[in-house]
């Protein structure tokens, strides 16, 4: 069968399976794990590297995060891919294994005295002297405010989703946001 | 804190454009392994007697599937006599297959997520690595971005290498091509396969990939394209990056060619990696790459008697490595008879390149709308072969002195290179 026979709609419908995500074509069905992880990451894989690369400041490490959160989603896709959790669980596990990398970048800087070899992202690319303070006092806060901050502004995920994501209650997102903001501003002064 | 959210924004927003939309990394999956007994099987409200159910009913399709491959051996005969409807059942064994032995271990087969009888517009395939004896995946590549799906594949004789060609749906059609290299024996599942773009430009803007040959030692790539048909035929030596062309005529012309999913179908080449044999006007003809000329026809020459007159009356014509005999599928028609319409059948025949004249039918399946075999892989003197057929079977087997042994499948190949 050629391919572009199958572009045509002479096959006809293709059943009423729910596809995993609303981004995929909705043949994609757990009876084909490898292509529909595949399909997924197609469709998220670059705003997934994005949000890690804001985390993190590394592209490899980033890359990294975003491969090893697909992995696992691949291996656990029986249990993942009808009810619609696919896609909060690779959001989940980067944000882990980002805190993951972080962590062992702490365990680092402990242990050797001078910098882990990884650049920071605003270190390496930022132009502007703004947006170069903002990214250091987004640097400075903890790391759950930091997570949530990217999560709302730079996937402009609404409360419920960002706290599914985080594993926390929506009124703890809140919070936690709002301090992080109240730190961001403190911080800013601090600078200026 | 309203200027804070908005400078968060475009602050995020600048970041994250440092990383480009087109370096995104393939993925690499490891191999997966089912649960037996999985959630998909046997739900979770389904309770202790359901999951028994599935147990006894697992054991009466294995029952089944012994019985069908105990009777395999007699396929082909019951075939020719009619018997049956097609040598290719859905059943995989589950035990490595032996005929394997003298066969490539793995296989690429560009995959998509269902049965391809149910697939839909705009399929996005993947590139499954897998063993040729067990079926057992090693490693799964989605296409890279920006593209969609992988169209084509084509394979060197290491086992090793493999070339695919990536394409990006309409709006913005284009086509790339990237080279898979496997490491099956690599501990780490995300370390068994690396794909790498290949240095070769796009091709031509809206033109497309119809015919893609990997020479038997990987330095030279031979690429049919063109955009509504395929134009040209290029020879790429990936070591220098160097081309040479041919065109001057729709490379296709009276003759069947299987198009997209023939990535080894019409286009192979011979041991000494100087011959390139195509399809073409009607006949089979061969090319000597390392001679100069621009127009195809008149720089080739003919292997083979004009085969078709009228298309479709043979597909996926491969001359086999030693230049000695062709492979192809032949489309034969009967005429109505009483109370019957007339009626059409396919048939894998090895042919002469000295006499023009088949030297032996190697199987013989009816055709159903849509379906054909495609011509896989052939040994250097074609005696052994592997064919896969579409629907209604979606399998894939090998063909030695006519004995034809399933190897595992899944009914998504689109198509696969050995």
């Amino acid at each position: 069968m050629r391919l572009k026979d199958m572009e045509s709609d002479e096959f006809g419908p293709v059943g009423a399976l729910r596809s995993p995500d609303p981004a995929l074509p909705r043949w994609v069905t757990s009876d084909n794990a490898e292509a529909a992880v595949g399909a997924l990451y197609q469709a998220h894989a670059l705003p997934l590297i994005r949000l890690a690369y804001i985390t993190l400041g590394d592209r490899a490490s980033a890359e990294d995060v975003v491969q090893d959160a697909f992995c696992g989603l691949f291996k656990r896709w029986e249990h993942l891919a009808e009810s619609g959790k696919a896609l909060p669980y690779v959001r989940t596990s980067v944000l882990n294994g980002c805190r993951s990398v972080l962590r062992h970048r702490a365990v680092l800087r402990r242990r050797v005295t001078h910098q882990v070899d990884a650049e920071s992202a605003e270190a390496v690319m930022l132009s502007s002297e703004e947006r170069s303070q903002l990214m250091n006092a987004v640097q400075r806060l903890p790391t759950r405010q930091r997570e949530a901050l990217v999560l709302r502004f730079y996937l402009d995920l609404p409360d419920d989703e960002i706290a599914r994501v985080m594993g926390v209650r929506p009124s703890t997102v809140r919070s936690t946001m709002h301090r992080a903001l109240d730190g961001l501003g403190r911080i800013l002064k601090e600078a200026v | 804190m309203r200027s804070i959210e908005e400078s968060l924004r475009g602050a995020f927003r600048e970041v994250a454009d440092e990383v480009p939309a087109e370096s995104v990394p393939p993925l690499i999956l490891p191999a997966r392994r089912r649960s037996w007994l999985s959630r998909e099987a046997v739900p979770p409200a389904a309770g202790r007697a359901r999951a028994w159910a599935a147990v006894a009913s697992s054991a009466v399709m294995v029952a089944v599937v012994l019985g069908a491959a105990a009777s395999l051996g007699s396929v082909l005969h019951r075939h020719q006599a009619g018997g049956a409807e097609t040598a290719y059942g859905p059943e995989a064994p589950a035990a490595p297959v032996t005929a394997a032995r003298g066969v490539p271990r793995y296989y690429v087969a560009l995959t998509v997520a269902t049965a391809l009888g149910r697939a839909k517009t705009r399929s996005r395939a993947s590139a499954v690595v897998r063993a040729t004896a067990t079926g057992a995946t090693i490693a799964t590549v989605a296409p890279p971005q920006p593209f969609d799906t992988f169209t084509m594949v084509t394979a060197a004789r290491d086992d090793r290498t493999f070339v695919l060609a990536a394409e990006r749906f309409p709006p913005a059609p284009q086509v790339r091509l990237f080279v898979l290299r496997i490491h099956p024996s690599r501990r780490a599942p995300a370390r068994r396969a690396q794909l790498d773009a290949l240095p070769v430009p796009y091709l031509e803007k809206g033109a497309r990939a119809w015919g893609l040959a990997l020479s038997p030692n990987g330095r030279q790539l031979a690429v049919a394209s063109g955009i509504d048909s395929p134009q040209q035929l290029q020879v790429v030596d990936l070591a220098s990056g160097s081309q040479h062309s041919w065109g001057g005529t729709s490379l296709c012309a009276g003759c069947a060619v299987t198009g997209l999913s023939a990535s080894s179908g019409w286009i192979s080449w011979t041991t000494d990696e100087q011959t390139l044999a195509f399809a073409g006007a009607g006949s089979v003809r061969v090319l000597n790459v390392a001679k100069s000329g621009a127009d195809l026809m008149a720089d080739s020459r003919p292997v083979s008697d004009v085969l078709a007159k009228t298309w479709p009356a043979w597909r996926d014509v491969v001359l086999t490595p030693d230049e000695q005999a062709l492979v192809a599928v032949r489309e034969v028609k009967t005429g109505p008879r009483p109370g019957h319409a007339a009626a059409a059948s396919q048939e894998l025949v090895r042919m002469s390149t000295v006499t023009g004249q088949p030297m032996a039918v190697l199987n013989y399946l009816p055709v159903r709308q849509g379906s054909y075999e495609q011509v896989l892989w052939t040994s250097t003197s074609g005696r052994v072969v592997i064919v896969s057929g579409t629907e209604p079977g979606a399998s894939a087997g090998i063909l030695r002195d006519r004995h034809y042994t399933p190897i595992p499948w899944t009914p998504g190949v689109l198509t696969a290179a050995w």
